[in-house]
């Protein structure tokens, strides 16, 4: 009932005119990032950081948190009217989908895709509401060891998402956590791995390096290949709610799609790319016209819809109660609230109760006005394509910079953000990974907090990570995760030396 | 067995990363800092950056080696994976080239100035070539963003140096929003 109670009073404060609008603004922003092919809202989430600096920790959350949603749903109007994926989450949604689309028009495929969406991200914010307060009071039992070893699960929760690339994983996420540790030391006043440069004795701002890796790297790799897509949709395409009746026609796949998107949003590292493949792979397993799959069944559109909305809400489970973030997007709103000088954690619901669920309720009617907003943005689609993406890339590069300029006022704050640009664009060429480096750079200086306070309290005794129950709990997850990942790679070596050996 | 330019490469950048991370970790994380001295137990201010160092080169010796014993012991010249999108060089190079040029420029001829040439330079690189596209496109780019920036969220944007800096307030006072 306290929960409850606290949820509407959540209520009222999120539908304040100033909170209302500026979330509806991140919806109506992650929507559109979400939909343009090449852009993802993570990139516009990266880019309006630095503008969440003149906002409050809250009016922040609320507009990332917006973004967030909006963006989500966003890759699959693209995936749906042009068979291109906005986002890599959105890819599942084009193998039955556009089929969908085809066959029964626009307006069908949207209308699933938006109810089903809407259902899994409502469920999710309901989860993130009721259920991370209890998984708050449990982490308020822990120490600075448990910290260390949740962080550490943080970050080798990425190798989750390393598809085959682990090593290159490692390195991306370890240069990461080193990039992460330049500037003076906050413990000893020492300044290290500084070259004498001063730009760099304050440190590298994970914003700067964040907006450099995700959106000005993306924009540099799309400006460089030779043939790109063609985004020709030239019909204004309608959606609607769909009735009652077809809902419930869609109840398993949808129902299921929530159910897996909800547990995979709170994998650390997983998000919702993962949550749409896994619930596409499971309907396609489980649903009576499995062998019909990719022709256009309505069940293979509904459950990845449903999954990947509701990864959004469970993703911020383990970021508001541990500060791990749940997906790059949650990653990008940890930052939010260590720039605002909020610390996420188990502290922050006892400390201030009233801005969580104030987040949570404005979390809840961003998935309401998701679609509103995405009614209006797949109506105009077909105009928002006539834009040269060169115009568009363009003023992704000027709000990059500026939004660098604005981290510190600081020039040199562009300069790092143009290296990590350029980097981020061989990286992507070469195909090494970006999102486990933008990882360490946040999570690095809490993990080396948490190592150096827990060796200060325990007599330097680096035994304590594994004797102590939970911590040692939370290592073992995080070497299951390692082990899990490398298991697939060592087959597969294996593999290929046998395979070598017989030639 | 012939080893194709690019296997010889997705062999030697790991290893090359690996020492590079090596020296960087033993050499040059606090160098002129008397460490040991500072070092309360086996935890210091260089203990972290380090280790996290030295865990990077391991992991780019790994692969260097493993691609290594692909490639000489097994015959298998598996060329590393990669993108296969295809990219036009002189477009990426005039891309980069532009970015920081227009990252250089911010100092000395201030955002404002900066801005609408760097806007031309990248849609002319993207491919347009109507000049009222550009044009407009750039100027009223520009003044919507210095809008928006300095006036709305009153950021401090960079002026440049000198003249530049004298034109941009002239510039600002003309849009009303200095």
């Amino acid at each position: 009932m306290d929960a409850l109670a606290a949820f509407a009073q959540g209520l009222v404060v999120a539908l304040q005119p100033l909170h209302l609008g500026v979330m509806v603004i991140g919806v109506l922003i992650g929507v559109i990032a979400g939909a343009l092919p090449g852009i993802s809202f993570v990139n516009a989430m990266a880019i309006a950081l630095p503008f969440t600096y003149m906002m409050s920790p809250l009016v922040a959350m609320m507009f990332l948190g917006g973004i967030y949603v909006g963006g989500v749903f966003g890759g699959s109007i693209s995936s749906l009217l042009l068979n291109i994926p906005g986002d890599p989450d959105s890819l599942p949604s084009c193998w039955d989908g556009y089929p969908i689309s085809q066959r029964d028009g626009p307006q069908r495929a949207l209308s699933i895709a938006i109810t089903a969406s809407a259902v899994g991200g409502l469920f999710s914010a309901f989860l993130l509401a009721f259920a991370s307060p209890p998984f708050a009071r449990f982490a308020l039992t822990f120490d600075q060891p448990e910290f260390f070893a949740a962080t550490v699960l943080g970050l080798v929760s990425v190798l989750a998402i390393s598809k085959g690339q682990l090593l290159m994983s490692l390195m991306s996420l370890f240069f990461g956590v080193a990039i992460g540790a330049i500037g003076t030391d906050p413990l000893y006043g020492v300044p290290r791995l500084t070259f004498g440069f001063d730009l760099l004795a304050n440190g590298i701002e994970f914003t700067v390096v964040m907006i450099g890796l995700f959106a000005l790297g993306e924009v540099l790799d799309y400006a460089s290949q030779r043939i790109r897509p063609d985004f020709g949709v030239k019909e204004k395409a309608r959606m609607t709610i769909l009735s009652l009746r077809d809902l419930w026609a869609l109840r398993f796949s949808i129902g299921r799609g929530t159910a897996i998107g909800s547990v995979i949003g709170v994998v650390p590292g997983a998000g919702a790319a993962v949550g749409a493949l896994v619930a596409y792979g499971i309907e396609r397993q489980v649903n009576k016209r499995r062998d019909e799959f990719g022709t256009g069944v309505e069940d293979g559109l509904a459950a990845p819809e449903a999954s990947k909305n509701a990864t959004t809400g469970t993703a911020l489970i383990p970021l508001l109660t541990l500060g791990i973030p749940g997906s790059a997007g949650a990653a990008i709103m940890l930052a939010a609230l260590m720039l605002h000088g909020v610390q996420p954690g188990p502290n922050l619901y006892t400390k201030d109760p009233g801005m969580l669920y104030a987040i949570f309720a404005s979390f809840t009617l961003a998935n309401v006005f998701m679609v509103i907003v995405s009614v209006g943005v797949a109506r105009f689609f077909g105009t928002m394509m006539r834009a040269d993406p060169a115009i568009i890339c363009a003023f992704i590069v000027i709000f990059s910079v500026v939004g660098a300029f604005g981290v510190r006022n600081n020039i040199a704050d562009v300069y790092l953000c143009l290296v990590f640009g350029v980097l981020g664009f061989y990286m992507r060429r070469f195909g090494f990974p970006t999102a486990p480096m933008v990882l360490g750079v946040i999570l690095g200086p809490l993990a080396e907090g948490y190592f150096m306070t827990s060796m200060a309290n325990y007599a330097d005794d680096w035994t304590v990570f594994f004797t102590r129950p939970k911590s040692a709990f939370l290592m073992a997850l995080a070497a299951g995760f390692v082990l899990w990942a490398l298991g697939p790679e060592l087959r597969q070596l294996a593999r290929r030396l046998v395979d070598g050996r017989r030639r | 067995m012939a080893v194709s330019p690019r296997a010889a490469l997705g062999v030697a950048w790991p290893l090359a990363a690996a020492a590079g991370s090596g020296v960087l970790a033993f050499s040059y994380v606090a160098p002129g800092v008397d460490l040991a001295a500072m070092t309360r137990g086996v935890i210091g201010p260089a203990t972290w950056p380090k280790a996290m160092l030295l865990c990077a080169a391991a992991a780019a010796a790994l692969l260097g080696l493993i691609r290594l014993l692909e490639l000489l012991s097994l015959r298998l010249a598996r060329e590393p994976a990669v993108d296969q999108t295809d990219y036009h060089e002189a477009r990426s190079i005039g891309a980069i080239a532009l970015l920081v040029g227009y990252g250089v420029a911010i100092p000395f001829v201030g955002i404002a100035w900066a801005t609408p040439i760097f806007l031309a330079g990248w849609l002319l690189l993207g491919g347009l070539r109507r000049p009222l596209l550009i044009g407009l496109t750039s100027i009223l780019g520009t003044l919507g963003i210095l809008y928006f920036f300095v006036k709305v969220s009153l950021m401090p944007l960079d002026r440049g140096k000198g003249i530049f800096e004298q034109a941009t307030v002239a510039l600002y006072r003309l849009l009303g929003i200095y």
